[in-house]
């Protein structure tokens, strides 16, 4: 009967099998949760599960640390920054060691040099206690005095006047002030702009494009405490670790190009425009912007998404100056979300960047057609594709005068609702080009006989006679809008662009005489009202 | 050159060798993808001041690795926001960290495959497929969160993250192949 007597070690068959189906089930649902949890996004309970199998499990967790370190690996290679991350321990450790010499000289200013020796000669006699008072007293004071120097170097009033430096600036461009000259050369430590634009570069190579009214101050030639106003920092090769100091916190380079705006009411706006920077601050500890993402924050609370930001554009020369544009939003609430959408008053033309979060493509003509002229100097909202297949997305702005605004849509797809029922299809395209031959976005798209890839785009327009605002909806089609057309149409357009260009009243704008230049195409449209 | 020089000059040379293999490590401590660099930075700057306490010659990744692993537990301490995920995982994981830092040799063998391994890891990505190698460069080049991939693959974010779990291991196996392969 030895074929029937079970091993004292072994299950009978069928809960053998269930034992197997449970242990698969339990380490599907490890697998499931250690992904989430890796990243980045948990469920509820994942946390529970990972654990509980660990305990019973304990070899699986070289499971968790390999995937960790893949995790780790591909972000590391996707940031490629090392020589920023060195540079940014290096300003660090600077820092630090600024700050030590700061305390202890301030020590020393109280105290006197003797700081931390006791050498008191008492008298006899009441001596004892004389020197018990003496010794109370010091002690009372040296504790005001580093309850004081906490204070100070907690609200960052260590790096006063008393710590700083010179720094040699050369004047590159000056707009609207004659507190300098285009090719000064300037030992300048404390920076006032009450009026005008003025940009300046350091030693380093670092392009400070400064815009009043702005109060700033140079602490060392790779450190400027940004008081009031806006500051575009474009810091090359040489100058990876360039710090803006504000006051709610700082804002270190990590080899790129940003904005910094400090306004008087304590709000700061961080805008990055190319590349990655750290934004550190002691309320919310150290948070990274990528190009293309912005935040404002203040003392009393901690970064918010910004909407958009004004992008400079000094070659172009126009007679209009300011935006005709305002307070562009979207109904994007994701917590991550930091996405910002760039206003270039003035900014459209030929090969102007298209979008806020890829950095090639461009918008440009048609290489067999001019440049439309109606787009000349228009006003450019570069957006951005991250959020194009959410169906309820919506996009807003205003504007404050009589406008024609365009909208470039993804000629490969059949146009929204939205679109069709308010503007009208020029007939004229243009293009978005530049993408690589990886993206997605262009699967199919052949090079044309440039060698480029390029999305073409319908232009459609709309007039505003009055000032007012304007609300855009997704590129991908709502599913009403999919069950009525007679084809499958794919749901991956492109994100449009917008361009705004003021117009004259329609009784004068309507037929408009011939372009000035051969160079360029009309966009001849009729005007709604 | 002075000999405070001397040491920045010897100590940012350190830094430009260590920093790769101490942000693995600090993830493999479950810390935030967003936070590494953060917390790297600060082991460094800790280690900077208390350079008169290392003893040239002895192991100086390991020492940094101490100084990471005792600033994670402080972060596991604090009653705000953290910069770790899942509190009671990277418990687990620091003390597995404690345990093999008991064991000298497991530590430098660490830091030399890491190199290794970052070398292997560019091969394998080369080796993907199309598909897989769009979601690596959306999830760790676009930085773009599970639900927004999911929306782009007309999937959901669980099975992205599945789909991110496979790819990853995945790439393990193709690094192991490597590694074995550079050893014969």
């Amino acid at each position: 009967m030895t074929n029937s007597k079970l091993k004292h070690d072994s299950l009978p068959w069928h809960l053998e099998q269930k034992s197997d189906l449970v242990q698969a089930k339990e380490t599907v649902s490890f697998d499931q949760s250690m992904g989430r949890i890796v990243d980045g996004e948990p469920l509820p309970g994942d946390e529970q599960i990972v654990i509980q199998h660990l305990r019973s499990h304990p070899q699986c967790v070289q499971q968790v640390e390999c995937h960790l370190a893949i995790d780790a690996m591909l972000f590391g290679e996707a940031r490629c920054d090392s020589l920023a991350f060195v540079e940014s321990v290096r300003v660090a450790i600077e820092a630090e060691e600024t700050k030590s010499i700061f305390v202890r000289s301030v020590q020393e200013a109280i105290f006197g040099s003797t700081f931390g020796r006791s050498g008191l000669k008492c008298d006899v006699g009441d001596s004892g206690m004389q020197s018990k008072n003496w010794l109370g007293n010091s002690v009372s004071l040296a504790l005001a005095c580093s309850l004081l120097l906490a204070s100070l170097i907690a609200g960052g009033i260590w790096n006063a006047a008393a710590i700083g430096e010179p720094v040699l600036v050369e004047v590159d461009r000056v707009d609207g002030t004659n507190a300098f000259a285009i090719g000064d050369k300037v030992n300048l430590k404390a920076l006032v702009l009450p009026e005008g634009a003025v940009d300046l570069r350091l030693p380093s190579g670092v392009l400070l494009e400064c815009q009043s009214p702005l109060m700033a101050r140079f602490e060392h030639p790779m450190r400027l405490h940004l008081s009031q106003g806006r500051v575009d920092v474009d810091v090359g090769e040489e100058g990876v670790g360039f710090t803006v100091v504000t006051p709610v916190g700082e804002v270190v380079d990590l080899g790129t190009r940003f904005a910094v705006n400090a306004s008087v009411d304590g709000e700061v706006r961080v805008a990055v425009l190319s590349g990655q920077v750290e934004l550190r601050s002691q309320k919310v500890g150290t948070v990274s912007l990528i190009d293309g993402e912005a935040v404002r924050l203040s003392g009393t609370q901690g970064p918010q998404r910004l909407h958009s930001v004004e992008i400079r554009n000094h070659g172009i020369d126009h007679a209009r100056k300011d935006s005709v544009i305002h307070s562009v939003s979207d109904n994007v609430e994701l917590p991550k979300n930091r996405r910002f959408y760039g206003l270039v008053p003035c900014g459209m033309r030929d090969g102007v960047r298209a979008y806020r979060d890829r950095k090639a493509p461009r918008w440009e003509a048609d290489p067999s057609e001019d440049f439309p002229e109606g787009l000349l100097g228009a006003d450019l909202i570069q957006t951005f594709q991250t959020h194009r297949l959410q169906r309820e997305f919506q996009l807003q702005f205003s504007i404050s005068q009589p406008s024609r605004v365009y909208v470039f849509y993804d000629a490969r797809y059949s146009p929204p609702n939205w679109l069709t029922q308010d503007f009208i299809n020029t007939g004229i395209q243009i293009r978005s080009v530049g993408w690589s031959s990886t993206a997605f976005m262009t699967k199919g798209i052949e090079p044309d006989a440039w060698g480029k890839i390029a999305i073409p785009h319908d232009i459609w327009c709309r007039d505003l006679v009055h000032p007012g605002s304007v609300r855009l909806g997704p590129p991908v089609l709502s599913k009403q809008d999919l069950n009525t057309t007679s084809e499958y149409e794919g749901v991956k357009p492109s994100m449009y662009g917008i361009a705004v260009q003021p117009i004259a009243p329609p009784s004068q704008n309507i037929g408009k005489s011939a372009p000035e230049s051969s160079r360029v195409k009309v966009l001849s449209v009729s005007v709604q009202q | 050159m002075t000999k405070k020089k001397t040491n920045t000059k010897w100590f940012m040379e350190q830094v430009e060798n260590e920093q790769s293999g101490l942000k693995g490590f600090i993830r493999m401590l479950g810390v935030r993808p967003e936070s590494v660099d953060d917390i790297a930075q600060e082991t460094f700057v800790i280690a900077y001041k208390k350079l008169t306490m290392f003893e040239r010659g002895t192991n100086f990744g390991a020492w940094l690795r101490t100084i990471a692993r005792n600033l994670v537990r402080n972060e596991l301490r604090r009653q705000g926001r953290r910069r770790v995920l899942a509190n009671d995982v990277a418990e687990f994981l620091l003390s597995r960290a404690d345990e093999k830092s008991t064991h000298p040799s497991l530590e430098v063998e660490q830091a030399e495959q890491h190199k290794q391994q970052v070398s292997a890891l560019r091969e394998c990505l080369q080796k993907l497929p199309e598909r897989s190698r769009r979601l690596v460069q959306q999830r760790y080049f676009e930085q773009l969160s599970l639900g927004v991939i999911a929306a782009d693959e007309e999937t959901n974010a669980n099975n992205v993250s599945q789909i991110l779990f496979r790819l990853r291991a995945a790439l393990s196996d193709c690094i192991q192949k490597q590694l074995g392969n550079i050893g014969t």
